[in-house]
């Protein structure tokens, strides 16, 4: 292939559409947790959800290291008084969506969800949000 | 040296073989006459070569392999997967970035559209882990050496953490640094039915995507 001479111009241009491409890197198709094609809604029951996600949560504890009170609370099991938000019907996937979030966090990210003070839920688990209820 | 060997192909094209090899002087002009009839091949054999030049272009094959990154728009977001961009689960959200790689194979005319088949495999480097396959076909032309642009369309496959089938239009340019090695951008749009909701018995699930990717092209001649 013969090697065509380019202007100064041309070779600008090439460099900015490469530089172009490269700012857009951090910009397929994961499409992410949205459940199988003809999973129905099904109204997630409480007392599993509630027992798999102290479960989830011990594990994390255990396995980042750490030792907050809620940590404590998660590996003595579901506390009595768990319960959705009054009004609030959360779905078989949401409770699915929610637990694999909180299984794939990272270490940094589980600290946060369980920290004693300003503790954060991630969005999945938020199943209800305020503005939604109004 | 390059126009003496344009002009001995040029005499052979115009003369017949006997009268060129007769009279090789009247064909070629008298300051190369000298160094291109000593140094040419017979004239039967430029002829023929000349006559394979002037063939038209016969179809060629392009193999190609790609390693890339990419990012996605999600469109409707019901189960408020991470990242939101907005204030609601209805807004716009990031999905994870992912990891893909690429395989494909196009046959077509050396100066026309190639057709063929890519196969894509991939998968998110964040977040909840998801792999998907996208098998497709795949339209390739190159217009300028540096250059080419490509379609795809057909199924993704989304192997975890739930089976689901969507599809996937994308369309993309590749610059070539050289023959074989490009940088390309890829602007891709999926649509996946996702769960249930309370509101709909399947979530539509729309999400442009971009990704850029290193890229390795093989050309194969007849």
């Amino acid at each position: 292939m013969r090697r065509r001479v380019r202007s100064p111009e041309a070779r600008r241009g090439s460099r900015a559409f490469a530089a172009l491409m490269l700012a857009l890197l951090c910009a397929a198709p994961t499409a992410g947790d949205i459940g199988g094609c003809g999973q129905e809604a099904v109204a997630l029951d409480e007392a599993k959800f509630f027992a798999q996600k102290a479960r989830i949560d011990c594990g994390r504890c255990q396995d980042c290291g750490l030792s907050t009170d809620t940590c404590v609370a998660a590996c003595e099991g579901p506390s009595p008084s768990a319960a959705f938000p009054e009004g609030c019907l959360p779905l078989v996937h949401d409770g699915e969506v929610c637990l694999r979030a909180l299984s794939d966090a990272s270490c940094e990210e589980a600290a946060r969800f369980v920290a004693d003070r300003g503790a954060t839920t991630p969005t999945e688990c938020n199943f209800c949000p305020e503005e939604e209820e109004r | 040296m390059k126009l003496e060997r344009a002009a001995v192909l040029l005499a052979a094209s115009i003369a017949p073989p006997a009268a060129a090899a007769a009279e090789p002087s009247a064909a070629i002009p008298s300051t190369t006459s000298i160094e291109a009839t000593s140094a040419a091949p017979a004239p039967e054999v430029l002829a023929t070569r000349l006559r394979a030049l002037r063939r038209e272009p016969g179809g060629t094959a392009h193999f190609m392999a790609s390693l890339g990154l990419g990012k996605g728009l999600r469109l409707n977001n019901p189960y408020r997967l991470q990242t939101q961009l907005g204030d609601d689960a209805a807004s716009v959200s990031l999905t994870a970035t992912y990891v893909d790689v690429g395989l494909g194979a196009a046959l077509g005319p050396a100066d026309g559209i190639h057709h063929g088949l890519a196969l894509h495999l991939g998968g998110a480097v964040e977040g909840v882990s998801q792999a998907y396959a996208t098998p497709t076909y795949l339209a390739t032309l190159r217009p300028d050496p540096r250059w080419m642009v490509l379609g795809r369309l057909g199924p993704t496959v989304l192997l975890s953490p739930d089976p689901n089938v969507g599809g996937e239009v994308a369309v993309g340019g590749v610059w070539f640094a050289t023959a074989g090695l490009g940088v390309s951008t890829e602007l891709l749009f999926d649509v996946f039915y996702g769960a249930a909701t309370l509101d709909d018995t399947a979530s539509v699930h729309p999400i442009v995507s971009l990704q850029i990717a290193l890229v390795l092209d093989a050309e194969v001649l007849p």
